[in-house]
């Protein structure tokens, strides 16, 4: 019992040290198809920055940011798993603190509006006063 | 022998276990938290909430609640693809973790770490979150810009009654100007009406009392010319008046020359007292220079008529008056009748015999009336007893 629990033990170990050297092996070169998610990702990012996303939604960026030094990282360690993960989660910040901004933006629009509004409102309240 | 190797490997194990099980394994999920920062996830307004440590329950709670603020914010509408991806990374994490939890994977982690595994489940909850995120945030967006655009409108619409309203005042403060203009010029136009009744008041006064004036100097002119055409009229007769006197006067002077050189001329006579009388030049002889005693004509008597005769005739205009007189001796009657006989002799005499015009004479027999001399003498009798012979030299 001890003898086939210890030869299941080295088997596995193993097949873990033929899978991380496959592994390594494997990731020695990053897919094109990978290089364009993170160029993807850097597009995105420079969109969100484009929509002032600097300003109305700096976290965010600063996280897509982040992911986007992780990916670079992971290029390095040629690990492409966890650089098509950063490329995907820096792209998912990079438009999300977009969506922010441009909800920021749109919802200031909508302040100002209806500041405007509110004073025409109140012009038009004077003047029938007035009349 | 045995049992010491299956304890060291079991140990080894154990370790490695230990070791991975306090290494971060969430390191790839939240990003910045090898930094030490938090994760952040954005809520309605834009701020940040953190859980503390992640770990992929909290995770795939967190994907969870932003997909449930995605799906409030009406993102299944707006945003179907995203939320629809959000569910579809969640469903895997979920998936994933359920995995994790099995008793076999439970039992597996005993023995080695289950670090890819977490980082996955991790990655799909983080995934599943910033993408609910994004939908949320694009469906708030949606109704921002919905309510964007229906308040635009109604500031357009605001803004256009403003606009109307601002005309109309405007137009009312036009109106308001120019009827205070109107206003003002119509008071103007009244003063002017005032001041030009008042001119005109003042004017027909001036030309009433100018009216008056030429009246006034026009019957003064009137007045004037009356009195002058009556001056004139006076001046005309009191001309006439005095060119009548003068010629009365003349007249008068020519009968006073005239009788003057009649008188002269009737002083030549012989016998005969000569007298101017009013009009006429009266002769007078003595009745016995030119009758006899039986009442005739004698001869010195004849040449005494002669000589009258003679100034008759150059005096031919003036009419003759014979008149004869007596004195108061006898009968009046008798008398009268002698003296109208006497007269008519001279009459005749004159006309018979010199030829004097009988219609020029007139003889008359006066008896004693009009005696010029006391008849109770001798002398004053023989001067009654007279024939005056009146010679007119006036008209």
């Amino acid at each position: 019992m001890y003898t086939r629990v210890l030869n299941l033990f080295r088997i596995i170990c193993g097949f873990l040290v033929i899978f991380i050297l496959a592994g390594n092996a494997y990731a020695q070169e990053l897919s094109p198809a990978h290089e364009q998610e993170f160029m993807d990702a850097k597009e995105a990012l420079q969109t969100a920055q484009t929509a002032k996303a600097d300003k109305y939604a700096p976290d965010m960026l600063k996280e897509a940011n982040v992911f986007l030094g992780k990916a670079e990282q992971a290029r390095s360690a040629k690990d492409d798993v966890q650089f098509t993960r950063s490329s995907h989660l820096a792209r998912a910040y990079a438009e999300s603190a977009k969506a922010w901004s441009e909800l920021k933006i749109e919802q200031e629009k909508l302040s100002a509006t209806k500041v405007e509004l509110e004073k025409t409102k109140a012009e038009i309240q004077r003047l029938e006063k007035a009349k | 022998m045995r049992y010491r190797k299956i304890a060291l490997y079991s140990f080894f194990i154990l370790a490695v276990w230990g070791i991975s099980a306090l290494s971060p394994v969430s390191a790839l999920a939240t990003g910045s938290s090898t930094s030490g920062e938090e994760t952040k996830t954005p809520n309605a307004s834009g701020s940040v909430a953190v859980p503390a440590t992640p770990s992929p329950a909290t995770c795939i709670d967190e994907a969870k609640a932003a997909i449930e603020n995605a799906r409030q914010a009406d993102a299944e509408k707006s945003a179907p693809g995203e939320l629809t991806q959000a569910r579809y990374w969640l469903m895997q994490a979920e998936k994933n973790y359920a995995h994790s939890r099995s008793l076999w994977s439970q039992s597996l982690k005993l023995i080695i770490s289950d670090e890819a595994k977490t980082q996955e489940i991790l990655y799909l909850a983080t995934m599943a979150r910033i993408t609910a995120q994004t939908a949320e945030a694009k469906a708030r967006k949606a109704l921002v810009a919905t309510e964007l655009t229906n308040t635009a409108k109604d500031l357009a619409d605001n803004q256009a009654m403003l606009d109307v309203l601002n005309k109309k005042l405007a137009e009312a403060e036009l109106a308001k100007k120019v009827k205070a203009e109107a206003e003002a010029e119509q008071k103007k136009l009244e003063q002017a009406r005032q001041e030009a009744a008042v001119l005109e008041s003042k004017k027909m006064k001036e030309l009433e009392e100018a009216r008056k004036k030429a009246a006034d100097l026009e019957a003064a002119k009137q007045k004037e010319l009356s009195d002058a055409n009556l001056k004139g009229q006076q001046l005309v007769s009191e001309k006439a008046k005095q060119e009548a006197e003068l010629k009365t006067l003349q007249q008068k002077l020519a009968a006073l020359d005239k009788a003057k050189a009649m008188l002269a001329d009737a002083v030549k006579i012989p016998g005969a007292t000569v007298k101017a009388v009013d009009k006429e030049i009266v002769i007078n002889i003595s009745a016995s220079k030119i009758f006899s005693s039986k009442n005739e004509i004698h001869a010195k008597g004849k040449s005494t008529l002669d000589e009258v005769a003679s100034y008759l005739k150059k005096y031919p205009e003036g009419a003759v008056m014979i008149r004869c007189y007596s004195d108061n001796a006898g009968k009046a009657e008798a008398q009268r009748l002698l003296t109208e006989k006497r007269a008519v002799k001279v009459k005749g005499y004159l006309v018979d015999f010199h030829n004097i015009a009988p219609d020029r004479i007139v003889a008359k027999g006066l008896g004693p009336t009009q005696p010029i001399a006391d008849n109770s003498t001798a002398s004053g009798r023989a001067l009654n007893r007279r024939v005056e012979i009146g010679v007119a030299f006036g008209e």
